[in-house]
């Protein structure tokens, strides 16, 4: 383990977070003169007015002891809590029950949890690393997560992380102690806006198979059949493009209403199940449809994870029909392996990456809302590619919180709106306005309404790290 | 109490009075938007406040606005931000506050305040007429359309037995509004269904933009010309703020060229309750390319169907407020295609402003082409 690779590798993400976040105050003055990584042993000797931030404390996956602390209008949330240092005049900051810091009369600020541990620790997937359990597709899931019992996947520890050293910062310059208000200082929050666009037209066999499926399996438990599926096929099959491709120029124009752009993520390649269920001929047509200034991804084949030649010729085909090289790229059924996949997509050449997220829950897997590189555990080095991982997909926030979905999306907003950082969100063509999920009808309408009342600012993945200073891009 | 003109430093204060009198959440960017005039040449903020022991306890706002006839351009004034604490009413705070916008409009040129309102009453007293009623043009695409044309939305009442009576049947006739309302769209639109990009038959363009145009002003005193009366001044700076710079919703606008030449808009928007909002029309012939307004009209319309249906839209809503020729020629075009009729709205209210302009070129409500460009801005 090289703890000064890792020191400067997480440095370096928090550099990156504050430069897209916070008000260029907050970037001057955070710096290394005042914020110092090292062993515990030698910060808690420490006698002078600086954030010590021990970085050789071993992380627990575990995450029991989360208390929360009140932070600049919204509560932080942090775990694994270290201990008092040792000898006297030290003091807590904010309250002795739910600490911050650790305060010495000379000055010296301890964090009162264990911050590089956790931080490297959530953006080094450390959970799947040590758990082994995988769903039927391969993947770490949101059920598997530790922080899932402890109701903490919505917390985005690494942003209110940083919005603490950004508080401490600023009050040590000014005051001499951490500041737990940031007024004025925080940017609005972004959302990140992009779309999967992997069902185009309604009619596939498989689509159709399924429908025709449900109408009879409500009948094996003794309830009459579902004939509304009938109507279904039968539009699609009249009309295939109606409320898929269709829905596409819907989308865009709705996005325009409030000055947001999105990310078009377009899965091509191999047909099937788990794969494109349209062929490649529509592809143009709705590239044609994407404004020229909004971003078009890849959709990676579900066959093409962690396959090279698979990978490439899909990418090669994406590559043909748009005229240019995809740099932005999600995973079909967000397969993502926290292991291999980052380095595999760079050696493919992609800039960026939305695939670390949940299939099952919304929330932050890397318990972060923003982008940040992974790590190479092995090679002791950054990754050369930003890793965006998705919060929330559409049809997962309103299955998990039903009537609440549009306030809980709100909290978690707001609650960025308050320590900085982007939420990224995901809205399927066919699901975006299709009467055949009804409770998904005026969902997305209602969540960029939220948005603009929220006061967020919509970027597009790709505007998004292209506003990242050079300094700051990929190693 | 004092009653004077707000300073923009105040623009807090005052926001946060209506947030709480109306239970909103707009922000300081969006108050500044609307009442921090961008181009009349006085006074920038025609803001009144009624304040009492340093708080403020009533607000009334005008809002410069430019109007053309056929005589030119003069402005006008919307009236906005009626709003009083209960506590004191009966205490002519309202009456204070306009007289003093009153004398200031008298000064500066503006010949008259209009508003839209359902309480009437306040504002004749102090000397407005309501010479008319906005009513609606409504294309429903759902069977929750008509819930929400009617402010029916599920909750309270609705939720009683009788009230789910109603929703069922608002659904139901909802529904065979739509169907019949499609057919008809189908049938008439399929003439002018035009590509928003490519030619058409009838040699027309539909190009959503994404600023104001430059040629706006232009169009806008040809309208006049043809059509006659009087309406708002449309230029490039008012439409770029009105729609593009809108901080709410920014409606889509689509030009309609003949050739090379703009001969008409359409911007549309979707509110925040779902449905569908024509926010302004404007056609005048292609001269050149002999293609009528009419023809314009109705493919405008058409593409503001197609758009809102696919942008989710429960239907739509527009303005026919009076007999003016081009707003008759709208709603013509828009039954064919589908619109119904439907007599429910907001009284009109204007008040002439005594002063030496006041009396020329100023037409009468009916000569006036009213759209819900006319309205705030909050719908789009």
């Amino acid at each position: 383990m090289n703890t000064v690779r890792r020191t400067e590798y997480l440095w370096r993400q928090i550099l990156r977070h504050l430069w897209l976040f916070f008000d260029r105050k907050v970037v001057a003055g955070v710096d290394r003169s005042l914020v110092i990584l090292g062993p515990y042993a030698d910060l808690t000797s420490l006698r002078k007015p600086v954030i010590a931030i021990p970085n050789d404390i071993p992380y627990s996956i575990v995450a029991d002891d989360a208390y929360k602390v009140p932070f600049n209008g919204t509560h932080l949330t942090v775990w694994n809590r270290l201990a008092p240092p040792a000898g006297d005049g030290w003091h807590t900051l904010p309250s002795e029950s739910a600490p911050l810091w650790y305060v010495h009369n000379s000055g010296t600020h301890l964090p009162a949890w264990n911050l590089f541990g956790n931080l490297f620790g959530l953006l080094t997937f450390q959970e799947e690393r040590q758990l082994t359990a995988r769903d039927k597709h391969g993947r770490f899931t949101g059920v598997h997560s530790p922080r899932t019992q402890r109701a903490l996947l919505e917390i985005p520890a690494f942003n209110e992380a940083v919005a603490a050293i950004a508080g401490a910062c600023m009050g040590l310059r000014q005051s001499g102690r951490a500041a737990f208000s940031l007024d004025g200082l925080v940017k609005p929050p972004v959302i990140v806006l992009s779309h999967d666009c992997d069902i185009l037209r309604g009619n596939d066999g498989w689509t159709q198979t399924v429908r025709a499926a449900r109408i009879f399996l409500p009948m094996l438990n003794m309830r009459p059949p579902r004939l509304s599926n009938a109507w279904w096929i039968l539009r699609n099959y009249l009309r295939p493009r109606e409320y898929y491709f269709d829905n596409v120029p819907g989308m865009i124009n709705l996005e325009r209403q409030f000055g947001f752009t999105s990310t078009f993520y377009i899965l091509n390649g191999t047909s099937g199940r788990f794969g494109a269920r349209s062929r490649s001929t529509i592809l143009p047509e709705l590239m044609s449809a994407i404004p020229p200034e909004w971003p078009i991804g890849i959709h990676y084949n579900y066959d093409t994870f962690l396959n090279a030649l698979r990978f490439t010729q899909q990418k090669q085909e994406l590559a043909n029909l748009s005229g240019h090289e995809p740099l932005l790229g999600r995973a079909h059924y967000l397969r993502f392996d926290a292991e291999r996949s980052p380095a595999f997509l760079s050696a493919h050449g992609l800039r960026c990456d939305e695939s670390a997220g949940f299939s099952d829950r919304i929330g932050y897997r890397c318990g972060i809302a923003g982008c940040f590189q992974p790590y190479d555990t092995a090679a002791e080095s950054a990754v050369n590619l930003l890793e965006l991982p998705l919060v929330i997909m559409e049809d997962t926030l309103q299955l998990q919180y039903g009537d609440k979905a549009v306030s809980v999306f709100e909290k978690m907003l707001l609650h960025l709106g308050q320590i900085g950082g982007a939420l990224s969100l995901n809205v399927h063509p066919g699901v975006f306005h299709n009467p055949e999920i009804a409770r998904m009808l005026g969902f997305y309408h209602r969540l960029l309404c939220t948005c603009r009342d929220c006061g967020a600012r919509g970027m597009s993945t790709g505007a998004l790290i292209d506003s990242i200073p050079p300094d700051l891009q990929n190693r | 109490m004092e009653i004077r003109f707000a300073s923009i430093a105040e623009a807090a204060a005052c926001n946060r009075f209506y947030n709480e009198g109306h239970r909103k959440r707009r922000t300081p960017a969006q108050w500044e938007w609307e009442f921090v005039s961008r181009d009349f040449p006085r006074q920038s903020l025609l803001y009144a406040v009624a304040e009492d022991q340093g708080q403020v306890i009533g607000t009334q706002a005008l809002i410069p606005v430019r109007m053309v006839d056929g005589n030119g351009v003069f402005w006008t004034a919307k009236s906005e931000e009626t709003l009083v604490n209960p506590a004191y009413r009966g205490q002519q705070v309202f009456e204070r506050m306009y007289e003093l916008l009153k004398q200031y409009a008298r000064s500066s040129g503006i010949r008259f305040i209009w508003g839209f309102t359902p309480a009437t009453r306040a504002f004749t007293r102090i000397g407005f007429e309501t010479p008319g009623k906005t009513s609606q043009i409504f294309f429903p695409f759902t069977g929750r359309a008509i819930p929400a044309l009617l402010d029916r939305q599920p909750g309270g009442d609705m939720r009683s037995r009788p009230g789910q009576i109603h929703r069922i049947a608002y659904r139901a006739a909802g529904t065979a509004a739509g169907f019949v309302s499609s057919l008809k769209f189908k049938l008439k639109s399929g003439a002018v269904r035009i590509a928003s990009q490519g030619d058409s038959r009838a040699g027309i363009q539909f190009r959503l933009l994404t600023s104001a145009p430059a040629e706006a002003g232009e169009v806008c005193r040809s309208f006049i010309q043809q059509w006659g009366g009087c309406t708002i001044m449309r230029d490039t700076a008012y439409l770029q703020w009105r729609l593009f710079d809108n901080p709410y919703v920014k409606a889509l606008f689509r030009g309609a060229y003949v050739g090379d030449r703009l001969c008409g808009w359409v911007a549309y928007a979707l509110g925040d309750d779902g449905m569908g909002f024509l926010v302004d029309v404007i056609a005048v012939d292609g001269e050149r390319l002999r293609v009528p307004a009419r023809e314009i009209v109705k493919g405008l319309l058409s593409t503001a169907v197609d758009d809102l249906r696919h942008m989710g839209a429960l239907g739509i809503r527009g303005w026919h407020v009076n007999n003016h020729r081009f707003d008759s020629l709208v709603l013509r075009e828009a039954k064919a295609l589908g619109f119904w009729h439907v007599r429910r709205g907001h009284d009109v209210v204007v008040l002439l402003v005594p002063g030496p302009e006041a009396e020329s070129g100023l037409e009468g409500f009916g000569e006036w082409y009213v759209t819900r460009i006319f309205t705030e801005g909050l719908l789009g």
